[in-house]
């Protein structure tokens, strides 16, 4: 039986520069130029005003097949997609589609606040590609799917955002492309809508006629929609296989901590975009290109403790953890600022967040430069790697945003008096309990005081 | 075996006719875009679409004032009013649409680095959302001309030759300035300052008699110029344009929507990453 391909990609490179054009675009050079234009490349990269997003990346993609890409935060997976849906055009290399292409990438896009829901389904389906007669057959499937119900002749500034991300959703999962991809929008809404939106990315993969191209942080998610995965790093793809052993080996290199520098040009947004221990638990922060925010305030390190004070790289489950952040703020960023970490698994589950709004009423106050200290009385981690996310708010704006900061080992501890914890697939929290086979009120007290805490890890 | 249809994707930009037949294809979409900006633009306003005849009116205030009352420019047969605003409402397409050429890819940027459509689509939908500005204002100085007295159709049969040359110019300008401005952010804030001038070198606001005889042959080179009189020619009966300046301005609109077209074309998938 021969394959019928959907996607071909061959040789696939992708260039960013990061200074503006101060020369002419390649293609606007007469065609025999272009070699030059190759030289160029090779050099800005060289002298690092530029990076390769993608480098060689080959793949054949079968009609009918459900393929996930996976890789941390810069490995070209979204730049891979823009190409494939021709937001963007490739230095190098050539993709065939064979057939339309839709993507749910953050739904709702083009939305205009002005106009009501009625009106925008219609202006989104045709972006996507609907055809009127289309349109017309699937509007009642795309009202009713969206749940949004009498809201859809009211103009969508007044919906909530909730209701918007359904709407776009909605839209887009109807739009029914020969190729579909799914970028990382299975995380949006509330949890009903989640999963009526897992359930019908679900429908349409098993269906088996539309191939599926799913990017997700979440292994659970992509292990379940995918039979094959492809991990992208540094623009290169390092396996493509079985979904669970591509995602085994993905995962044991995450575990495996600090990764590689970029041997190639040492780029932005790849090769600095990953968490860089200095050895002693302290992680620099100050030279990572990945942030995101208007820049009042930079963090620049983020450093763990244990309870005596000493920088730890690996805290004992449900140990206390002391967590300092240094920052520098700009003049104007000198206000007050919400500070936040999220904690999230290795699958990329977030398993919890801790923002400063929730415990302190008033924001902090910010100097010149400084440090935030969060302390964590217990930490409800059961044994492994977790990625920490840190954003600071000044005034409501993001001011500066780090995806995977830094990486928190936990390790083994007393924390149960048995020494042992369950396993990461049956449990993902930490839980101070007891058992009693004489239940009385009196014992069944809650026992989180200090000095129980102290009895059960010493 | 059902063979749709194949997408190549490669570095290089599309091939001209293969970029056209694809705009045209989506001219839905640009039904949509228009709808989209004329629902939205006046939206929650007590006046909604009535702002586009009020804006220009407003607009208008300060050269009723310095140009018609106190240096009564007016030329004799025709009231000022009417005079201006047939100026004007050329003036409404072209400026506008060169004032805003410099940042339309950037505004629609949330939609533009998300969803691939021919990126045409942008500049063109914003030169029809002025085109329907430019011909209610144009409409309205056909009534109110004949509520003046005027007999508005001297040589009527030439209105729409002129207009068709004003869209010609419009979206050539608008293109070459979008591309460069894209490419090259400086400039996009000296283009005001160009408008301005240009603005200034029409005779939108002053009749054409105030030109020096010895700088007309030069000042009737700015294709603006001949648009603006023919129109009044068409409509008045006055400021005929030479057909030689026709021919020149003509001339220049083919040129500038070819060269357009073509810069914008061969560029627009790699604008995205300079957005």
């Amino acid at each position: 039986m021969s394959i019928e391909p959907a996607i071909e990609i061959e040789s696939l490179w992708k260039l960013y520069r990061m200074e503006r054009m101060n020369s002419l675009p390649p293609a606007v050079r007469p065609r025999t130029a272009r070699r030059f234009a190759e030289i160029s490349d090779d050099r800005a990269v060289k002298e690092g005003r530029a990076f390769w997003a993608l480098r060689d990346v080959n793949l054949t993609i079968a009609r009918g097949e459900s393929v996930g890409v996976i890789g941390r935060n810069g490995a070209g997976k979204s730049t891979l997609l823009k190409i494939l849906s021709r937001v963007t055009a490739p230095t190098r290399g050539r993709v065939r589609l064979y057939g339309s292409l839709a993507s749910l990438l953050e739904v709702g896009t083009g939305f205009h606040d002005e106009l009501t829901g009625r009106e925008n389904i219609a202006l989104n389906a045709t972006i996507l590609g609907m055809s009127a007669g289309e349109l017309a057959r699937r509007f009642d499937a795309i009202v009713e799917f969206s749940g949004i119900g009498d809201f859809i002749d009211v103009p969508v500034k007044h919906l909530s955002s909730g209701m918007r991300v359904r709407l776009g959703f909605s839209v887009a999962v109807h739009v029914e492309p020969e190729i579909l991809i799914v970028d990382e929008v299975l995380a949006v809404g509330d949890a009903e809508f989640q999963a009526r939106c897992r359930d019908r990315v679900a429908e349409i993969v098993s269906a088996g006629e539309r191939t599926v191209l799913v990017v997700s942080h979440s292994m659970a998610d992509v292990e379940r929609l995918c039979g094959r995965v492809v991990w992208l790093d540094h623009g290169t793809v390092m396996a493509d296989g079985a979904a669970e052993e591509t995602i085994q080996r993905y995962l044991s290199d995450f575990r495996d901590g600090p990764p590689r520098k970029q041997s190639v040009g040492g780029g932005l947004g790849s090769g600095s975009g990953h968490a860089i221990a200095d050895g002693r638990g302290v992680w620099r922060l100050a030279d990572r290109k990945d942030r995101s925010g208007n820049g009042a305030v930079k963090l620049t390190s983020l450093a763990f403790f244990d309870k005596a004070g000493h920088a730890v790289e690996m805290v004992g489950a449900g140990e206390p953890l002391i967590l300092d952040i240094g920052y520098a703020a700009t003049a104007a960023g000198r206000r007050k600022a919400s500070i936040n970490v999220a904690v999230g698994d290795e699958r990329g589950n977030r398993v919890f967040w801790m923002p400063s709004r929730l415990v302190i009423g008033d924001d902090l106050d910010i100097a010149e430069t400084g440090t935030f200290r969060c302390e964590v009385r217990e930490l409800p981690l059961l044994p492994g790697n977790y990625s920490l996310d840190v954003w600071c708010n000044v005034e409501g704006a993001v001011a500066d945003k780090l995806i995977g900061a830094a990486v928190l080992r936990v390790g083994r501890s007393n924390y149960y008096p048995s020494g042992k914890f369950p396993s990461s697939a049956r449990s993902s929290v930490l839980v101070r309990y007891t058992w009693s086979d004489r239940p009385t009120f009196d014992q069944a007290r809650p026992p989180a005081n200090e000095a129980e805490t102290e009895a059960a890890s010493s | 075996m059902r063979r749709t249809f194949v997408i190549e994707i490669g570095p290089e930009p599309q091939r001209f006719s293969a970029a056209l037949r694809e705009v045209w294809n989506a001219r839905p979409l640009l039904g949509y875009f228009l709808a989209r900006d004329l629902k939205g633009r006046y939206r929650g306003t007590l006046l909604g679409n009535w702002w586009i005849m009020v804006r220009p009116l407003v607009e208008l205030l300060p050269y009723m004032i310095v140009f018609g009352l106190f240096l009564r420019l007016g030329p004799d047969h025709v009231p000022y009013v009417i005079y201006l605003l047939s100026g004007f409402a050329p003036w409404l397409l072209f400026g506008n649409t060169l004032n805003a050429a410099p940042a339309t890819l950037t505004r629609s940027r949330s939609l533009v680095s998300k969803v691939y459509f021919p990126r045409l689509i942008v500049p063109l939908s914003d030169l029809l959302v002025r085109s329907v500005d430019f011909g209610i204002v144009l409409a309205a100085v056909v009534v109110a001309s004949i509520v003046f007295g005027l007999v508005p159709v001297a040589h009527i049969w030439a209105l729409p030759v002129f207009v068709v040359l004003l869209l010609l110019l419009a979206l050539g300008a608008a293109l070459l300035v979008t591309t460069i401005c894209t490419l090259q952010a400086d400039l996009g804030h000296g283009v005001p300052a160009g408008t301005r001038l240009l603005f200034y070198l029409s005779p939108i606001v002053y009749p054409l008699s105030i030109i020096p005889d010895g700088l007309r042959p030069v000042y009737d080179l700015n294709p603006l110029t001949t648009v603006v009189s023919g129109i009044r020619w068409s409509l008045f009966g006055i400021d005929q344009p030479s057909a030689i300046n026709v021919g020149v301005a003509g001339a220049v609109a083919l040129a500038a929507v070819w060269l357009g077209l073509y810069v914008f074309l061969r560029i627009d998938r790699r604008l995205t990453d300079l957005l």
